[in-house]
Protein backbone atom coordinates (compact mmCIF):
# COMPACT_ATOMS: atom_id res chain seq x y z
CA UNK A 1 0.00 0.00 0.00
CA UNK A 2 1.36 3.43 -1.07
CA UNK A 3 -0.33 6.52 1.39
CA UNK A 4 -0.36 10.30 0.85
CA UNK A 5 -1.01 12.02 3.64
CA UNK A 6 -1.14 16.15 3.54
CA UNK A 7 1.19 15.79 0.88
CA UNK A 8 1.79 19.30 -0.98
CA UNK A 9 4.71 20.21 -3.92
CA UNK A 10 5.78 23.04 -5.04
CA UNK A 11 7.88 24.42 -7.27
CA UNK A 12 10.35 27.85 -7.38
CA UNK A 13 10.00 29.66 -10.62
CA UNK A 14 11.44 32.12 -8.33
CA UNK A 15 7.62 32.70 -7.68
CA UNK A 16 6.17 29.80 -5.52
CA UNK A 17 3.67 27.80 -7.89
CA UNK A 18 1.76 24.69 -5.59
CA UNK A 19 1.47 22.12 -8.14
CA UNK A 20 -0.07 19.21 -5.57
CA UNK A 21 -2.32 20.75 -3.05
CA UNK A 22 -3.26 19.07 0.40
CA UNK A 23 -3.74 15.51 -1.12
CA UNK A 24 -4.59 12.60 0.53
CA UNK A 25 -4.54 9.04 -0.99
CA UNK A 26 -4.67 5.64 -0.65
CA UNK A 27 -2.98 3.28 -3.65
CA UNK A 28 -4.11 -0.28 -2.76
CA UNK A 29 -2.12 -2.98 -3.46
CA UNK A 30 -3.33 -4.86 -6.78
CA UNK A 31 -5.78 -2.16 -7.90
CA UNK A 32 -5.63 -0.73 -11.32
CA UNK A 33 -5.80 3.32 -10.57
CA UNK A 34 -6.35 5.98 -13.34
CA UNK A 35 -5.19 9.48 -12.71
CA UNK A 36 -6.62 11.59 -14.93
CA UNK A 37 -6.61 15.82 -15.35
CA UNK A 38 -6.05 18.57 -17.83
CA UNK A 39 -2.76 19.61 -18.98
CA UNK A 40 -0.98 21.27 -15.56
CA UNK A 41 -3.08 19.30 -13.24
CA UNK A 42 -0.37 18.21 -11.58
CA UNK A 43 -1.20 14.52 -12.80
CA UNK A 44 2.83 13.84 -13.46
CA UNK A 45 3.89 15.65 -10.43
CA UNK A 46 1.44 13.36 -8.27
CA UNK A 47 3.25 9.75 -10.33
CA UNK A 48 6.82 10.93 -9.26
CA UNK A 49 5.40 11.62 -5.85
CA UNK A 50 3.22 8.23 -5.42
CA UNK A 51 6.91 6.72 -7.01
CA UNK A 52 9.23 8.39 -4.31
CA UNK A 53 11.30 10.31 -7.35
CA UNK A 54 9.75 13.29 -6.03
CA UNK A 55 9.93 14.25 -1.95
CA UNK A 56 6.82 16.41 -1.06
CA UNK A 57 7.13 20.01 -0.18
CA UNK A 58 4.29 18.83 3.25
CA UNK A 59 3.01 15.84 4.52
CA UNK A 60 4.62 12.47 3.48
CA UNK A 61 4.50 9.48 1.06
CA UNK A 62 4.54 6.07 2.99
CA UNK A 63 5.01 2.41 1.57
CA UNK A 64 3.45 -0.56 3.17
CA UNK A 65 3.25 2.53 6.43
CA UNK A 66 6.93 2.84 6.42
CA UNK A 67 8.06 6.41 5.25
CA UNK A 68 11.15 6.53 3.04
CA UNK A 69 13.79 7.09 5.63
CA UNK A 70 13.13 3.92 7.23
CA UNK A 71 13.22 1.84 4.04
CA UNK A 72 16.29 1.03 1.94
CA UNK A 73 16.23 3.60 -0.92
CA UNK A 74 17.03 0.66 -3.50
CA UNK A 75 14.09 -1.58 -1.98
CA UNK A 76 11.77 1.29 -3.13
CA UNK A 77 13.24 1.71 -6.71
CA UNK A 78 12.60 -2.25 -6.75
CA UNK A 79 9.18 -2.49 -5.56
CA UNK A 80 8.00 0.81 -7.76
CA UNK A 81 9.08 1.21 -11.12
CA UNK A 82 8.01 4.68 -13.48
CA UNK A 83 7.43 4.15 -17.04
CA UNK A 84 7.47 7.29 -19.30
CA UNK A 85 5.62 8.80 -22.54
CA UNK A 86 8.62 8.86 -24.48
CA UNK A 87 10.45 5.55 -24.50
CA UNK A 88 13.12 6.25 -26.36
CA UNK A 89 14.51 8.61 -23.44
CA UNK A 90 14.30 5.42 -20.94
CA UNK A 91 16.40 3.25 -23.50
CA UNK A 92 20.07 3.14 -22.72
CA UNK A 93 21.47 0.48 -24.62
CA UNK A 94 22.15 -0.64 -27.89
CA UNK A 95 20.69 -3.91 -27.87
CA UNK A 96 17.27 -4.76 -26.89
CA UNK A 97 18.76 -7.57 -24.25
CA UNK A 98 21.08 -5.64 -22.80
CA UNK A 99 18.73 -2.74 -22.24
CA UNK A 100 16.57 -4.97 -20.28
CA UNK A 101 19.28 -6.22 -18.19
CA UNK A 102 20.38 -2.46 -17.24
CA UNK A 103 19.00 -2.10 -14.07
CA UNK A 104 19.94 -6.22 -12.68
CA UNK A 105 23.57 -5.36 -13.82
CA UNK A 106 23.69 -3.15 -10.46
CA UNK A 107 21.82 -5.36 -8.56
CA UNK A 108 24.67 -8.36 -7.77
CA UNK A 109 22.68 -11.05 -9.38
CA UNK A 110 24.86 -13.97 -11.37
CA UNK A 111 25.13 -13.68 -14.81
CA UNK A 112 22.97 -16.69 -15.12
CA UNK A 113 20.27 -15.28 -13.22
CA UNK A 114 20.39 -11.93 -14.96
CA UNK A 115 19.92 -14.16 -18.87
CA UNK A 116 16.89 -16.03 -16.84
CA UNK A 117 14.98 -13.34 -15.62
CA UNK A 118 15.65 -11.31 -19.27
CA UNK A 119 14.42 -14.33 -21.01
CA UNK A 120 11.31 -14.50 -18.99
CA UNK A 121 10.37 -10.74 -19.54
CA UNK A 122 11.18 -10.72 -22.65
CA UNK A 123 8.92 -13.28 -23.31
CA UNK A 124 6.09 -11.70 -21.09
CA UNK A 125 5.96 -8.60 -23.32
CA UNK A 126 6.51 -10.08 -26.49
CA UNK A 127 10.02 -9.41 -27.76
CA UNK A 128 12.55 -12.44 -26.91
CA UNK A 129 12.52 -12.74 -30.87
CA UNK A 130 14.08 -9.14 -31.29
CA UNK A 131 16.05 -10.01 -27.94
CA UNK A 132 19.49 -9.57 -30.36
CA UNK A 133 18.07 -6.19 -32.02
CA UNK A 134 19.13 -2.65 -31.96
CA UNK A 135 16.26 -0.86 -30.33
CA UNK A 136 15.78 1.63 -33.41
CA UNK A 137 14.36 -1.43 -35.25
CA UNK A 138 11.65 -1.66 -33.17
CA UNK A 139 8.12 0.28 -33.67
CA UNK A 140 6.97 2.71 -31.17
CA UNK A 141 4.88 0.05 -29.15
CA UNK A 142 7.81 -2.59 -29.28
CA UNK A 143 10.23 0.06 -28.03
CA UNK A 144 7.24 0.86 -25.16
CA UNK A 145 7.36 -2.78 -24.32
CA UNK A 146 10.57 -2.56 -24.18
CA UNK A 147 10.93 0.28 -21.74
CA UNK A 148 8.61 -1.91 -19.80
CA UNK A 149 10.37 -4.63 -19.37
CA UNK A 150 13.49 -2.91 -18.39
CA UNK A 151 10.83 -2.07 -15.46
CA UNK A 152 9.56 -5.64 -15.13
CA UNK A 153 12.58 -7.39 -15.22
CA UNK A 154 12.93 -5.47 -11.11
CA UNK A 155 9.98 -7.18 -9.97
CA UNK A 156 8.02 -4.32 -8.57
CA UNK A 157 5.07 -4.41 -7.08
CA UNK A 158 3.60 -0.80 -8.59
CA UNK A 159 4.04 0.13 -11.88
CA UNK A 160 3.42 3.85 -12.55
CA UNK A 161 2.79 4.37 -16.11
CA UNK A 162 2.86 8.80 -17.43
CA UNK A 163 0.69 8.80 -20.39
CA UNK A 164 2.71 5.49 -22.20
CA UNK A 165 0.41 5.73 -25.44
CA UNK A 166 0.51 9.04 -25.99
CA UNK A 167 3.39 8.67 -28.94
CA UNK A 168 1.95 4.93 -29.83
CA UNK A 169 0.09 4.54 -33.29
CA UNK A 170 -2.89 2.62 -32.77
CA UNK A 171 -1.57 -0.90 -32.89
CA UNK A 172 1.08 0.19 -30.31
CA UNK A 173 -1.92 1.43 -28.01
CA UNK A 174 -3.72 -1.77 -28.14
CA UNK A 175 -0.40 -3.69 -27.36
CA UNK A 176 1.26 -1.99 -24.73
CA UNK A 177 -2.61 -1.62 -22.79
CA UNK A 178 -3.08 -5.31 -23.42
CA UNK A 179 -0.20 -5.96 -21.79
CA UNK A 180 -1.00 -3.32 -18.49
CA UNK A 181 -3.96 -4.91 -18.25
CA UNK A 182 -2.08 -8.54 -18.31
CA UNK A 183 0.66 -7.44 -15.71
CA UNK A 184 -2.39 -6.18 -13.23
CA UNK A 185 -4.16 -9.60 -13.43
CA UNK A 186 -0.41 -11.12 -12.29
CA UNK A 187 -1.02 -9.31 -9.57
CA UNK A 188 0.98 -5.60 -10.12
CA UNK A 189 -0.20 -2.57 -9.23
CA UNK A 190 -1.16 -0.37 -11.67
CA UNK A 191 -1.32 3.51 -11.21
CA UNK A 192 -1.90 4.93 -14.98
CA UNK A 193 -1.79 8.52 -16.00
CA UNK A 194 -3.78 9.19 -19.41
CA UNK A 195 -5.40 11.72 -21.68
CA UNK A 196 -7.39 8.90 -23.31
CA UNK A 197 -10.88 8.27 -21.68
CA UNK A 198 -11.04 4.87 -23.30
CA UNK A 199 -7.89 4.02 -21.54
CA UNK A 200 -9.44 5.64 -17.88
CA UNK A 201 -12.51 3.44 -18.21
CA UNK A 202 -10.17 0.27 -17.21
CA UNK A 203 -9.65 1.02 -14.28
CA UNK A 204 -11.09 0.07 -10.84
CA UNK A 205 -10.77 3.81 -9.51
CA UNK A 206 -10.14 6.97 -11.30
CA UNK A 207 -8.75 9.99 -9.95
CA UNK A 208 -9.81 13.57 -11.75
CA UNK A 209 -7.17 15.95 -10.71
CA UNK A 210 -7.67 19.86 -11.08
CA UNK A 211 -5.42 22.34 -10.58
CA UNK A 212 -3.27 20.41 -7.72
CA UNK A 213 -6.46 18.83 -6.01
CA UNK A 214 -8.67 15.45 -6.28
CA UNK A 215 -12.00 17.04 -7.95
CA UNK A 216 -13.57 13.53 -8.26
CA UNK A 217 -13.00 9.86 -7.10
CA UNK A 218 -14.73 7.13 -8.42
CA UNK A 219 -15.63 4.27 -10.56
CA UNK A 220 -15.62 5.21 -14.05
CA UNK A 221 -19.59 5.02 -14.55
CA UNK A 222 -19.17 7.49 -11.52
CA UNK A 223 -16.73 9.67 -12.91
CA UNK A 224 -17.86 10.16 -16.10
CA UNK A 225 -21.35 10.44 -15.84
CA UNK A 226 -20.81 13.70 -14.17
CA UNK A 227 -20.35 15.49 -17.56
CA UNK A 228 -20.52 18.97 -17.12
CA UNK A 229 -18.22 18.31 -14.05
CA UNK A 230 -15.56 16.73 -16.11
CA UNK A 231 -15.81 19.20 -18.91
CA UNK A 232 -15.56 21.78 -16.70
CA UNK A 233 -12.22 20.69 -16.04
CA UNK A 234 -10.84 20.64 -19.43
CA UNK A 235 -11.78 16.69 -19.89
CA UNK A 236 -14.50 14.95 -21.71
CA UNK A 237 -15.99 11.85 -21.17
CA UNK A 238 -15.93 8.27 -23.44
CA UNK A 239 -17.75 9.31 -26.76
CA UNK A 240 -20.70 7.49 -26.20
CA UNK A 241 -21.26 9.08 -22.77
CA UNK A 242 -20.96 12.02 -24.24
CA UNK A 243 -23.37 11.75 -27.10
CA UNK A 244 -25.64 9.97 -24.76
CA UNK A 245 -25.56 13.34 -22.51
CA UNK A 246 -25.86 15.25 -25.23
CA UNK A 247 -29.03 13.28 -26.84
CA UNK A 248 -30.82 13.94 -23.11
CA UNK A 249 -30.22 17.63 -23.20
CA UNK A 250 -32.66 17.78 -26.63
CA UNK A 251 -35.19 16.42 -24.05
CA UNK A 252 -34.92 12.39 -25.35
CA UNK A 253 -35.19 9.67 -22.65
CA UNK A 254 -31.74 8.46 -22.61
CA UNK A 255 -29.56 6.93 -19.69
CA UNK A 256 -25.89 8.97 -19.29
CA UNK A 257 -23.82 5.99 -18.90
CA UNK A 258 -20.79 4.26 -20.21
CA UNK A 259 -22.66 2.76 -23.42
CA UNK A 260 -21.07 0.24 -25.57
CA UNK A 261 -21.62 1.04 -29.79
CA UNK A 262 -24.14 -2.05 -29.63
CA UNK A 263 -25.91 -1.03 -26.63
CA UNK A 264 -26.45 2.36 -27.54
CA UNK A 265 -27.71 1.48 -31.32
CA UNK A 266 -29.87 -0.72 -29.44
CA UNK A 267 -30.75 2.11 -27.41
CA UNK A 268 -31.38 4.45 -30.28
CA UNK A 269 -32.98 2.41 -32.48
CA UNK A 270 -35.88 2.11 -29.60
CA UNK A 271 -36.18 5.81 -29.15
CA UNK A 272 -36.83 6.40 -32.71
CA UNK A 273 -39.26 2.90 -33.03
CA UNK A 274 -41.30 4.98 -30.06
CA UNK A 275 -41.87 8.34 -32.31
CA UNK B 1 -6.16 7.81 -57.11
CA UNK B 2 -9.60 9.50 -57.96
CA UNK B 3 -10.14 13.11 -56.80
CA UNK B 4 -13.67 14.13 -57.78
CA UNK B 5 -14.33 18.26 -58.26
CA UNK B 6 -10.71 19.16 -57.44
CA UNK B 7 -9.51 19.30 -61.03
CA UNK B 8 -9.94 23.74 -61.42
CA UNK B 9 -8.62 23.93 -57.93
CA UNK B 10 -4.23 25.54 -57.81
CA UNK B 11 -2.09 22.17 -57.03
CA UNK B 12 -0.35 23.54 -53.41
CA UNK B 13 2.19 20.76 -53.51
CA UNK B 14 3.29 17.76 -56.06
CA UNK B 15 5.97 15.30 -54.97
CA UNK B 16 7.12 13.49 -57.74
CA UNK B 17 9.16 9.86 -57.47
CA UNK B 18 10.82 11.37 -53.97
CA UNK B 19 13.62 9.15 -53.16
CA UNK B 20 16.00 9.76 -49.95
CA UNK B 21 18.50 7.68 -47.73
CA UNK B 22 19.44 8.57 -45.13
CA UNK B 23 24.01 8.17 -44.40
CA UNK B 24 23.57 7.55 -48.00
CA UNK B 25 27.23 5.46 -49.10
CA UNK B 26 27.88 4.74 -45.17
CA UNK B 27 27.51 0.93 -43.81
CA UNK B 28 23.91 1.74 -41.78
CA UNK B 29 22.23 3.47 -44.85
CA UNK B 30 18.79 3.39 -44.64
CA UNK B 31 16.35 4.03 -47.22
CA UNK B 32 14.16 6.37 -45.47
CA UNK B 33 11.81 6.74 -48.87
CA UNK B 34 11.62 4.92 -51.75
CA UNK B 35 9.37 6.68 -54.34
CA UNK B 36 6.88 9.09 -52.76
CA UNK B 37 4.14 10.72 -54.98
CA UNK B 38 1.34 12.91 -53.81
CA UNK B 39 -0.57 15.85 -54.85
CA UNK B 40 -1.83 18.32 -52.16
CA UNK B 41 -4.60 21.22 -53.64
CA UNK B 42 -4.79 24.43 -52.29
CA UNK B 43 -7.12 24.79 -49.21
CA UNK B 44 -7.55 21.51 -48.53
CA UNK B 45 -7.15 19.14 -45.48
CA UNK B 46 -4.55 16.14 -46.30
CA UNK B 47 -3.10 13.47 -43.85
CA UNK B 48 -0.39 11.16 -43.79
CA UNK B 49 -0.51 8.19 -42.24
CA UNK B 50 1.76 5.59 -40.93
CA UNK B 51 3.51 3.38 -38.94
CA UNK B 52 6.62 4.85 -37.14
CA UNK B 53 9.29 4.63 -39.35
CA UNK B 54 7.35 5.00 -42.54
CA UNK B 55 8.80 7.82 -43.61
CA UNK B 56 6.43 10.40 -42.62
CA UNK B 57 8.85 12.64 -40.79
CA UNK B 58 11.21 12.68 -44.13
CA UNK B 59 9.13 13.33 -46.23
CA UNK B 60 7.44 16.25 -44.33
CA UNK B 61 10.95 17.88 -44.00
CA UNK B 62 11.38 17.71 -47.53
CA UNK B 63 8.01 20.04 -47.80
CA UNK B 64 9.65 23.21 -46.79
CA UNK B 65 13.76 22.46 -47.84
CA UNK B 66 14.83 20.95 -44.59
CA UNK B 67 15.77 18.04 -46.65
CA UNK B 68 16.83 18.33 -50.29
CA UNK B 69 15.69 15.13 -52.61
CA UNK B 70 18.07 12.60 -53.34
CA UNK B 71 16.26 12.31 -56.60
CA UNK B 72 12.69 12.94 -57.36
CA UNK B 73 11.18 16.52 -57.06
CA UNK B 74 8.91 19.03 -54.47
CA UNK B 75 7.00 21.50 -55.98
CA UNK B 76 4.80 23.94 -53.84
CA UNK B 77 3.07 26.24 -55.96
CA UNK B 78 4.26 25.04 -59.09
CA UNK B 79 8.21 26.18 -58.19
CA UNK B 80 10.84 23.09 -57.91
CA UNK B 81 12.50 23.59 -54.21
CA UNK B 82 16.17 24.27 -54.89
CA UNK B 83 18.84 25.12 -52.85
CA UNK B 84 18.82 28.83 -53.41
CA UNK B 85 18.59 30.72 -50.40
CA UNK B 86 17.03 33.37 -51.40
CA UNK B 87 14.10 30.87 -52.99
CA UNK B 88 14.58 29.03 -49.04
CA UNK B 89 13.68 31.97 -47.51
CA UNK B 90 10.67 32.72 -49.23
CA UNK B 91 9.56 29.04 -49.20
CA UNK B 92 9.58 28.93 -45.47
CA UNK B 93 7.58 31.64 -45.03
CA UNK B 94 5.04 29.75 -47.66
CA UNK B 95 5.11 26.53 -45.63
CA UNK B 96 5.24 26.45 -42.19
CA UNK B 97 6.07 23.34 -40.27
CA UNK B 98 5.11 22.46 -36.85
CA UNK B 99 6.69 19.69 -35.16
CA UNK B 100 5.74 16.85 -33.02
CA UNK B 101 6.28 18.81 -29.21
CA UNK B 102 6.76 22.03 -30.92
CA UNK B 103 6.88 23.31 -27.36
CA UNK B 104 10.24 22.35 -26.46
CA UNK B 105 11.19 24.34 -29.49
CA UNK B 106 10.10 27.36 -27.11
CA UNK B 107 13.19 29.45 -26.28
CA UNK B 108 12.64 33.09 -25.07
CA UNK B 109 11.87 34.60 -21.92
CA UNK B 110 8.74 36.25 -22.77
CA UNK B 111 6.01 34.57 -25.46
CA UNK B 112 5.67 37.44 -27.27
CA UNK B 113 9.61 37.07 -27.91
CA UNK B 114 9.11 33.66 -29.23
CA UNK B 115 6.04 34.68 -31.45
CA UNK B 116 7.49 37.71 -33.02
CA UNK B 117 11.24 35.67 -33.88
CA UNK B 118 10.13 34.84 -36.92
CA UNK B 119 8.31 38.21 -38.63
CA UNK B 120 11.12 40.12 -37.46
CA UNK B 121 13.24 39.05 -39.91
CA UNK B 122 10.53 39.58 -42.45
CA UNK B 123 11.48 43.50 -42.38
CA UNK B 124 7.96 44.42 -40.99
CA UNK B 125 7.64 47.74 -38.80
CA UNK B 126 7.26 46.87 -35.00
CA UNK B 127 3.02 47.97 -35.23
CA UNK B 128 3.15 45.35 -37.93
CA UNK B 129 4.84 42.70 -35.96
CA UNK B 130 2.49 43.55 -32.69
CA UNK B 131 -0.03 43.02 -35.24
CA UNK B 132 0.90 39.75 -36.60
CA UNK B 133 1.93 38.45 -32.69
CA UNK B 134 -1.54 39.57 -31.46
CA UNK B 135 -3.68 38.17 -34.50
CA UNK B 136 -1.83 35.12 -34.12
CA UNK B 137 -2.02 34.51 -30.25
CA UNK B 138 -6.08 35.11 -30.64
CA UNK B 139 -6.25 32.49 -33.42
CA UNK B 140 -4.96 29.80 -30.87
CA UNK B 141 -7.19 31.08 -28.81
CA UNK B 142 -5.04 32.97 -26.27
CA UNK B 143 -4.85 36.73 -25.58
CA UNK B 144 -2.43 40.04 -24.98
CA UNK B 145 -2.41 38.95 -21.32
CA UNK B 146 -0.07 36.30 -22.37
CA UNK B 147 2.46 38.46 -24.28
CA UNK B 148 4.77 38.95 -21.13
CA UNK B 149 4.59 35.30 -19.61
CA UNK B 150 7.72 33.06 -19.26
CA UNK B 151 6.62 30.28 -21.87
CA UNK B 152 7.84 28.08 -18.85
CA UNK B 153 5.38 29.18 -16.50
CA UNK B 154 2.81 28.09 -18.42
CA UNK B 155 0.83 24.71 -19.17
CA UNK B 156 1.21 22.44 -21.80
CA UNK B 157 -1.78 22.91 -23.78
CA UNK B 158 -1.33 26.71 -23.26
CA UNK B 159 2.89 26.12 -24.71
CA UNK B 160 1.52 23.92 -27.57
CA UNK B 161 -0.58 26.99 -28.78
CA UNK B 162 2.08 29.44 -28.44
CA UNK B 163 4.13 27.26 -30.33
CA UNK B 164 1.77 27.38 -33.03
CA UNK B 165 1.23 31.06 -32.92
CA UNK B 166 4.72 31.07 -33.66
CA UNK B 167 4.60 29.41 -36.68
CA UNK B 168 1.22 31.10 -37.91
CA UNK B 169 2.73 34.75 -37.31
CA UNK B 170 4.66 34.13 -40.74
CA UNK B 171 1.30 33.78 -42.38
CA UNK B 172 1.74 30.62 -44.02
CA UNK B 173 -0.30 29.08 -46.76
CA UNK B 174 0.60 26.05 -46.25
CA UNK B 175 1.12 24.60 -42.77
CA UNK B 176 2.10 21.18 -41.73
CA UNK B 177 1.79 19.60 -38.71
CA UNK B 178 3.10 16.73 -37.18
CA UNK B 179 1.00 14.93 -34.43
CA UNK B 180 -0.32 17.89 -32.87
CA UNK B 181 -2.99 16.70 -29.78
CA UNK B 182 -0.34 14.36 -28.48
CA UNK B 183 -0.32 14.68 -25.14
CA UNK B 184 -3.11 17.20 -24.97
CA UNK B 185 -5.97 16.75 -22.79
CA UNK B 186 -9.39 16.09 -24.29
CA UNK B 187 -10.65 19.93 -24.44
CA UNK B 188 -7.36 20.80 -25.21
CA UNK B 189 -7.29 18.84 -27.95
CA UNK B 190 -10.70 20.15 -29.56
CA UNK B 191 -9.75 23.51 -29.37
CA UNK B 192 -6.45 22.70 -31.45
CA UNK B 193 -8.34 20.47 -34.55
CA UNK B 194 -10.80 23.46 -34.25
CA UNK B 195 -8.47 26.15 -34.81
CA UNK B 196 -6.65 24.44 -37.60
CA UNK B 197 -10.28 23.77 -39.12
CA UNK B 198 -10.75 27.43 -38.56
CA UNK B 199 -7.53 27.89 -40.37
CA UNK B 200 -8.83 26.07 -43.49
CA UNK B 201 -11.88 27.28 -43.59
CA UNK B 202 -11.82 30.82 -43.05
CA UNK B 203 -8.49 31.59 -44.36
CA UNK B 204 -8.16 28.68 -46.99
CA UNK B 205 -4.61 27.47 -45.48
CA UNK B 206 -3.47 24.35 -46.80
CA UNK B 207 -3.26 21.27 -44.35
CA UNK B 208 -1.35 18.63 -43.83
CA UNK B 209 -1.28 16.75 -41.01
CA UNK B 210 1.02 14.04 -40.17
CA UNK B 211 -1.17 11.99 -36.86
CA UNK B 212 -1.60 8.52 -35.40
CA UNK B 213 -4.81 10.02 -34.11
CA UNK B 214 -7.70 8.23 -36.28
CA UNK B 215 -10.52 10.97 -34.50
CA UNK B 216 -7.90 13.73 -35.85
CA UNK B 217 -8.01 12.76 -38.93
CA UNK B 218 -11.71 11.49 -39.47
CA UNK B 219 -12.22 15.24 -38.17
CA UNK B 220 -10.04 17.36 -39.85
CA UNK B 221 -8.82 16.14 -43.09
CA UNK B 222 -10.32 15.53 -46.72
CA UNK B 223 -7.80 12.75 -47.90
CA UNK B 224 -5.30 10.64 -46.39
CA UNK B 225 -2.07 8.71 -48.19
CA UNK B 226 -0.83 5.84 -45.80
CA UNK B 227 3.12 5.59 -46.17
CA UNK B 228 4.81 2.51 -45.25
CA UNK B 229 8.44 1.67 -45.81
CA UNK B 230 8.73 4.89 -47.81
CA UNK B 231 5.95 4.17 -50.41
CA UNK B 232 2.48 5.76 -50.58
CA UNK B 233 0.39 2.52 -50.18
CA UNK B 234 -2.65 3.82 -50.47
CA UNK B 235 -4.68 7.08 -50.98
CA UNK B 236 -7.99 8.06 -50.72
CA UNK B 237 -10.92 9.94 -49.18
CA UNK B 238 -10.88 9.62 -45.69
CA UNK B 239 -14.72 8.71 -45.61
CA UNK B 240 -14.20 5.86 -48.01
CA UNK B 241 -10.70 4.92 -45.81
CA UNK B 242 -12.92 4.11 -43.28
CA UNK B 243 -15.53 2.10 -44.83
CA UNK B 244 -13.11 0.47 -46.13
CA UNK B 245 -12.48 -2.58 -43.41
CA UNK B 246 -9.87 -4.64 -45.42
CA UNK B 247 -7.44 -1.68 -45.88
CA UNK B 248 -8.25 -0.47 -42.02
CA UNK B 249 -6.72 -4.20 -40.87
CA UNK B 250 -4.38 -4.16 -43.88
CA UNK B 251 -2.83 -0.63 -43.05
CA UNK B 252 -3.06 -1.32 -38.56
CA UNK B 253 -5.51 1.33 -38.50
CA UNK B 254 -8.88 1.66 -36.18
CA UNK B 255 -11.89 2.96 -36.84
CA UNK B 256 -13.56 5.36 -34.66
CA UNK B 257 -16.32 4.37 -32.73
CA UNK B 258 -18.75 7.69 -33.56
CA UNK B 259 -18.11 6.84 -37.20
CA UNK B 260 -18.85 2.99 -37.00
CA UNK B 261 -22.24 4.08 -35.45
CA UNK B 262 -23.52 6.44 -37.86
CA UNK B 263 -22.64 3.30 -40.28
CA UNK B 264 -24.65 0.62 -38.04
CA UNK B 265 -27.34 3.41 -37.61
CA UNK B 266 -27.45 3.66 -41.79
CA UNK B 267 -27.86 -0.29 -42.07
CA UNK B 268 -30.82 0.10 -39.54
CA UNK B 269 -32.41 2.70 -41.73
CA UNK B 270 -31.23 5.96 -40.39
CA UNK B 271 -31.21 8.71 -42.93
CA UNK B 272 -27.92 10.00 -42.04
CA UNK B 273 -26.75 13.02 -44.22
CA UNK B 274 -23.25 13.58 -42.97
CA UNK B 275 -20.58 10.89 -42.46
CA UNK B 276 -19.90 10.89 -38.34
CA UNK B 277 -17.04 13.07 -37.89
CA UNK B 278 -17.17 13.96 -34.69
CA UNK B 279 -19.78 13.49 -31.62
CA UNK B 280 -21.74 16.97 -32.54
CA UNK B 281 -22.35 15.90 -36.10
CA UNK B 282 -23.58 12.55 -34.47
CA UNK B 283 -26.21 14.11 -32.21
CA UNK B 284 -27.26 16.73 -35.25
CA UNK B 285 -28.25 13.38 -37.41
CA UNK B 286 -29.68 11.75 -34.71
CA UNK B 287 -31.62 14.46 -33.32
CA UNK B 288 -32.97 14.53 -36.82
CA UNK B 289 -33.99 11.42 -36.71
CA UNK B 290 -35.65 11.06 -33.99
CA UNK B 291 -38.45 13.95 -35.04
Amino acid sequence: MIELKNVSFSYYLPEKVDVIKNINLIVNKGEFLVIIGRNGSGKSTLGRLISFILEPTEGEVLIDKKPKMEIDYLDIRKKIGMVFQNPDNQIVSQIVEEDVAFGLENLNYSEEEIREKIDDVLNEVGLIEFRKFPPNFLSGGQKQKLAIAGILVMEPQYLVLDEPTSLLDPKGRKDVIELIKKLNKKGITIILITHRMEEAILGDRVLVLNDGEIFLEGNPEEVFTEVEKIRSVGLSPPVFTYLSYLIKKENFNIDIKLWKLEEIKKEILQLKSKI
Amino acid sequence: MEIRGNQERNIAVEVKDLKYTYSKGLPYEKEALVSVNMLVYEGEAIGILGHTGSGKSTLIQHLNGILMPESGEVKVFSEKINNDKKFLKNLRRIVGIVFQFPEDELFAETVYEDVSFGPKNLGLTKEEIDERVLTSLIEVGLNEGYLNRSPFSLSGGEKRRVAIASTLSMKPKILVLDEPTSGLDPLGREEILKLIKRLKNDKNVTIILVSHSMEDVLFLVDRVYILNKGKVVFGGDTVSIFKDKDSIEKFDLSIPEIFMLGEELKKEGFDIEEPFRDVEVAKKEIIRNLK
